[in-house]
């Protein structure tokens, strides 16, 4: 059988020699200088892939010879760095060399390089969450060993600096180019250690960006003089959307009674200005405010009307944000320096995850320290979205919809071991109650609900479950309330399997199809026949090469919502081929279920689709 | 028939890298001295120019006049290029500016012409034979070319005319040399040359002072090992060839060095041996369904090698062999064996595996090794 030469190849071939590539990206502090004529210096440094040179935190410049290396160049030949610094000695200067260095779990050469066969273990690369239906997804992280018994270690474990710098897995094999080796994970080492037969090095994902605190200005006397003394050092809030009860300060706190007008600062405007000042509130009861500026999010109050000591709040179109996939690229953007850009993000993807959170509009108010990451979950169980990074390292956002993809990967049991199914029916709930137009100040929600009479006669279950969301407006509530209220008054079936790498491009919160049967000879599962699934959990094992997965059936609701399709929808060859563009009682149920799953039809008032058919009752609501 | 050779004395390992021709920054030439057979040397691709190796080149600009000589400046180059600076050292060092120097990419050929203003042009290579950049420009050093005033290559090139010269500390002996793990054509001849000091070498044909040894090897396969017509002594040593079809050139592990073999294991005697390969190394997943996926490693070859009674009245070279090759190589040391007289195809590179004790026949003076396990080193 050929070798593969293309990753899809590779990972189709049922057998193929699978190689994993480690390139990892240390520095070297270097002091050892060589004069070698006037102001260029040489250092030893060893065959190495030097990648640049920085003098004092500036980058020099590569030069193509020896006899090129002027002020601020560098030049590497033959296991020798040539430097010359911007100005000085350089002895004075810190001269850092960034190199790469290459290890595989087999000897390769790629790109002039050869990779040391040193790599002994790999990490498995998890993706999951915690809550079902949005979130963050967990921090993946792992530690590689490398052999050591060549010494190869010995000496650069201690003289390079390996703390935050890059790691990246590639995934490949055979006889793939390297331009077709997939890129599986990048993050930055956190740990080292070593003995003498192995080093090891302990890494985390990008995630960690996330993991910074926010806001980052701070009240200051310097800026305002007249604050609150117990002011002094908190952030400045921010607030983003429409959001009720803010807490404002007072400016002229310390003036006291010497002053009939008071001001007041709303949030941080040094980014962007608020939109409008809607209605103040004093001790809780409205209050005529004058001398409104949106620029700076401040206005004044009359002391007749507030007395220093009063509690005073707002409510406010704060920041142009209300979208939650948007603010968290602003956040990222400009508060935690990661640009939103295709070196940091998937924005494809994020720009899809924009179109669907429109569908929500929240309000965030941010008034004391809180972590990035805590705040980004907020906004994600808002808009029904999953944060996390994907396969290149970069971070993405999906918002669970029931829009299928044009075209799915499908694995069946030819692919997979160990299938098992589970319900999960502690989800399961009668009644929802949603969160929203949250009091910043009292820590309040205002709550819509919406009961299922069907669940408890179906399951015999009452429960309730809220969710405080920061969803603003009572339009978007209610999409909101239907769609959770449609996932949670069902059992979602979540299925655990492990297959090979016919998976491995696959992140959480991609869709798939299942089929399963016991045997060869047997029919389809009937409730898994082409059946769409979400993935929500995903353990990459490159050591073994194998994708442990866990999947659901779009929350229960797989079959009960209509999907938009083509206008030629169709059946499988192995459900008979055929028009599936009407809806047909004689169809068989296995038909059905697979026009539930992947079309969506019209219905009558009454929910029907066909009102001849009792099992078209309800299968193809609206999303 | 079965002999066994053991090449275990690497003298290459153990030498200084005095010059070479070229090599990549990932993949140097040190990585020859390296255990791991994969970890190869790959040179420059393109025509390498050192100096004192092949960098000068001889025409005459008239007839008359003596032979000029124009000393390229050491690079790698691409062909146009290396064509562009010899044009424009011709027309330094000549009276006239018009001699032209071209480079065909497409057929990988030079021309050098004579130009409208020159009186003649005649290419004269063995004025300077051992330094001379003729091979690499396709020509043959050791003949002048005259009575045209146009030269094309004689034959194609990409220019891969590269060399290697090594020093050793202390003088040895040199009685087999094997390149494994080569892209190098088929065919290609490979010179091998050594002497008292490196200083002895002039170009790649030349010497200073007495010459030494000299021997040629015409490359095979993947691997090439060339047993010496007689045992050199020396301490310097030099590699060069030239694979005008090839773009670059490769070489993973080089021995060069003395063999040991066993007193009866010659080409008239017959040794046994087993060799079994590795290959349930792939690690398998099944499905429900009962597919098996595999993945896939690269099997390994594993030896068992009978070894004489080791009796130092019967056989004391053998042996004395023996110990002195074990306690070398232990079982961290890869090295070559010879398994018969068809040393291309049947000499593999591996180590030992495992822990040997020399048992003693009580009553005799005979020390046994029951077999030696040799695993193949990728």
């Amino acid at each position: 059988m050929p070798q593969a030469t293309t990753f899809a190849q590779l990972i189709a071939k049922p057998a193929s020699g699978k190689v994993a590539l480690v390139e990892i990206e240390p520095s070297e502090l270097v002091t050892e200088w060589t004069n070698v004529t006037g102001d260029v210096y040489s250092y030893r440094i060893g065959h190495r892939h030097v990648l640049s040179v920085y003098d004092n935190g500036t980058e020099l410049t590569e030069v193509s010879s020896l006899a090129d290396v002027g002020a601020g160049d560098w030049y590497y030949e033959n296991a020798v760095l040539y430097v010359s610094v911007l100005s000085g000695s350089i002895y004075q200067r810190t001269v850092v060399a960034n190199m790469r260095l290459y290890f595989a779990t087999e000897s390769k050469v790629f790109n002039d390089r050869f990779y040391e066969p040193f790599v002994k273990n790999i990490p498995d690369i998890n993706q999951q969450k915690n809550d079902l239906f949005w979130g963050v997804s967990l921090y993946s992280f792992g530690s590689v060993t490398l052999h050591n018994d060549s010494e190869y270690f010995d000496n650069i474990f201690h003289r390079y600096a390996w703390n935050n710098k890059t790691i990246t897995i590639r995934i490949g094999g055979e006889d793939l180019p390297y331009s077709q080796y997939q890129q599986m994970f990048i993050g930055a080492i956190n740990k080292k250690s070593l003995d003498t037969d192995s080093m090891k090095v302990s890494f985390i994902d990008n995630k960690g960006d996330f993991d910074t605190s926010i806001p980052t200005n701070n009240w200051t006397t310097a800026a305002y003089p007249n604050i609150e003394t117990g002011k002094v050092g908190q952030p400045i809030p921010l607030a983003y959307g429409t959001v009720y009860n803010i807490p404002v300060t007072c400016l002229t706190f310390a003036v006291g009674t010497a002053t009939s007008i008071h001001s007041f600062k709303i949030c941080d405007t040094s980014l962007h200005s608020i939109q409008s000042i809607d209605q103040i509130y004093v001790n809780g009861v409205k209050k005529t405010h004058h001398s409104g500026n949106i620029t700076s999010a401040q206005f004044k109050l009359s002391g007749t009307i507030f007395t220093p000591g009063d509690s005073v709040t707002a409510d406010i179109q704060g920041y142009n944000y209300n979208n939650a996939v948007e603010i968290l690229k602003e956040i990222s953007s400009n508060l935690l320096s990661i640009p939103y850009n295709s070196t940091n993000f998937d924005t494809s993807t994020v720009s899809q995850a924009v179109t669907d959170a429109n569908d929500f509009n929240v309000g965030l108010y941010v008034g004391e320290n809180k972590q990035a990451v805590d705040v980004v979950a907020d906004l994600m169980l808002s808009c029904l979205g999953t944060f996390f990074v994907n396969n290149s390292g970069l971070y993405s956002i999906k918002i669970f919809t029931t829009d299928l993809p044009s075209t799915f990967d499908s694995v069946n049991e030819l692919d997979i071991n160990g299938p098992k199914w589970q319900a999960k029916q502690s989800e399961i709930r009668k009644t929802i109650r949603i969160g929203w137009r949250k009091d910043w100040l009292n820590n309040q929600y205002s709550y819509s609900q919406q009961s299922s009479t069907d669940t408890e006669r179906i399951y015999g279950i009452k429960k309730t479950k809220t969710i405080n969301t920061l969803i603003s407006d009572n339009g978007t509530i209610l999409t909101y309330l239907g769609r959770v209220a449609l996932m949670l008054e069902n059992a979602t079936i979540e299925m655990k399997f492990k297959t090979k790498f016919q998976l491995l491009n696959k992140n959480i919160a991609d869709r798939i199809k299942v089929s399963f049967r016991r045997r060869i000879g047997d029919t389809y599962f009937a409730w898994l026949t082409d059946k769409v699934v979400d993935i929500i959990g995903i353990k990459k094992d490159f050591l073994n090469n194998e994708i442990s997965i866990i999947v659901d059936d779009l929350k229960g609701i797989g079959i009960l919502v209509g999907h938009w399709t083509s206008d030629t929808p169709t059946f499988t060859t192995a459900l008979g081929g055929g028009s599936a563009e009407t809806w047909d009682q004689t169809w068989s149920s296995d038909q059905k279920d697979y026009a539930n799953s992947n079309f969506g039809y019209w219905t009558d008032d009454d929910g029907f689709i066909d009102p001849t058919d009792a099992e078209s009752l309800n299968k193809s609501k609206w999303w | 028939m079965s002999q066994f050779r053991f090449y275990y004395l690497n003298q290459f390992d153990t030498s200084t890298i005095v010059d070479f021709s070229s090599q990549l920054d990932g993949l140097p030439a040190s990585n020859t001295q390296n255990d791991i057979r994969n970890k190869v040397w790959r040179t420059e691709s393109g025509f390498a120019v050192a100096t004192g190796i092949n960098s000068v080149f001889s025409f005459k600009y008239t007839a008359s006049d003596v032979v000029s000589t124009y000393t390229i400046p050491a690079a790698t180059y691409t062909g146009s290029g290396l064509a562009t600076i010899i044009q424009s050292g011709m027309r330094s060092v000549s009276r006239y500016s018009s001699h032209t120097v071209v480079y065909d990419s497409t057929v990988f050929q030079f021309t050098i012409s004579k130009g409208a203003s020159g009186t003649s042009l005649s290419l004269n290579f063995t004025n300077n034979t051992a330094t001379s950049v003729a091979s690499l420009l396709g020509f043959d050093k050791r003949s002048d070319y005259t009575g045209t005033t146009s030269y094309t290559s004689s034959v194609t090139t990409q220019g891969n005319q590269h060399f290697l010269t090594m020093s050793a500390s202390t003088a040895f002996s040199a009685q087999t040399l094997i390149i494994d793990n080569h892209n190098i054509t088929t065919g290609t001849v490979m010179t091998f040359r050594m002497a008292s000091g490196s200083t002895q070498f002039v170009g790649l044909t030349g010497w200073s002072g007495s010459a030494s040894a000299s021997e040629v090897v015409s490359l095979v396969g993947t691997k090439t090992v060339l047993n010496f017509s007689s045992v050199y002594n020396g301490k310097a040593f030099q590699l060069s060839w030239s694979d005008p079809a090839q773009a670059y050139s490769q070489i993973g592990r080089i021995f060069l060095g003395t063999y040991f073999q066993p007193e009866f294991h010659t080409s008239t005697n017959e040794i046994s041996y087993r060799v079994k390969e590795l290959g349930f190394r792939s690690d398998t997943f099944q499905s429900v369904a009962g597919v098996t996926f595999f993945d896939r490693r690269d099997p390994v070859n594993v030896y068992e090698l009978p070894v004489d009674p080791l009796d130092q009245y019967f056989n004391s070279s053998t042996k004395t062999g023996f110990e002195n090759l074990l306690n070398h190589v232990k079982n961290d040391t890869p090295f070559f064996i010879s398994f018969d007289n068809q040393y291309n195809t049947n000499t593999v590179y591996g180590f030992f595996v495992g822990d040997y004790a020399f048992e003693r026949i009580i009553g005799t003076t005979i020390f046994q090794i029951k077999s030696l396990t040799f695993q193949e080193q990728k």
